[in-house]
């Protein structure tokens, strides 16, 4: 139900740094009709392999990602994403700094 | 704490998922490619000057070729490093849909590039330049920047793609 995953790299930053790890839920059919834009989620993606980025934007079957971070991958190059991509759901970061749940949006990048 | 513990017991272990960042500076341009690949026919061309006029020396010969092939080797070497940077780090998967070949093409760059810093052919130098311009071509189509071809303003005055900005 629950894993643990660890993050590689600083394209989520400021929500998640290189070497956090987070705690993500398993995503069903069911879960991912639920998802909301803002939320940060775990993907098997095409080409760039298993990533993780917030969503940008969700409709039907397919949603958009984005990095928080100014310097990560864009949009654009991630290209759309089928929704059974999303594996997990980021829930909370455990960071060196402490235990910290995850916000759903960061609101300048929408 | 929790962080620390995580990290000591089997960090190295969990799944890693990528957020990764190369600095994406966003500043790419085959103009250098282009540059480099011209000097290569330039090195050959004057190296071929040098043995047809008798030199005042067999060292200012020696010292002359040594040096164009020094250059050669140098701007061949060029070329494949900054076509693997704009291959490696700019073209991506909507790219490669839209350039099946571009594998092939950079494959062939690599090849050549070679060839030209082993040898002393005029026509792979030729052929590097050729392989180059296409790149370049196939580069500025992904921005959306229409291209021309014109013969360089100096020597070794080629044909090659600048871009209509």
């Amino acid at each position: 139900m629950f894993r643990l995953f660890r993050v590689r790299g600083r394209s989520m930053l400021p929500t998640l740094s290189d070497g956090d790890f987070v705690v993500a839920r398993r995503l069903d059919s069911t879960a991912r009709r639920r998802l909301q834009a803002g939320r940060v989620v775990c993907v098997e993606h095409r080409h760039l392999g298993p990533i993780i980025k917030r969503i940008r934007k969700i409709e039907a079957e397919q949603c958009e990602l984005v990095s928080d971070g100014q310097l990560g991958a864009e949009s654009e190059t991630m290209g759309s994403v089928d929704l059974h991509r999303l594996t997990h759901a980021a829930c909370f970061a455990i960071t060196p700094r402490g235990f910290k749940r995850m916000n759903l949006a960061v609101a300048d990048r929408f | 704490m929790l962080h620390r513990v995580i990290d000591a017991l089997n960090g190295d272990k969990i799944d890693a998922l990528n957020a990764h960042c190369d600095v994406p500076c966003a500043i790419y341009d085959p103009a250098p490619i282009l540059i480099s690949a011209l000097t290569v026919v330039r090195m050959i061309d004057i190296m071929e000057e040098w043995m047809s006029h008798k030199p005042d020396s067999e060292l200012a010969l020696q010292n002359a070729i040594s040096r164009c092939v020094a250059q050669k080797e140098k701007h061949a070497e060029d070329v494949k490093h900054e076509v693997r940077v704009i291959w490696g780090d700019y073209l991506k998967a909507p790219q490669f849909e839209k350039h099946p070949n571009a594998h092939e093409l950079v494959h062939n760059i690599m090849l050549t590039g070679s060839k030209c810093k082993q040898g002393v052919s005029r026509d792979d130098a030729l052929q590097l330049v050729e392989l180059c311009n296409q790149f370049a071509e196939m580069f500025w189509e992904t921005k959306g920047v229409e291209t021309k071809r014109a013969v360089c303003p100096y020597k070794p005055s080629l044909e090659t793609v600048y871009p209509v900005l």
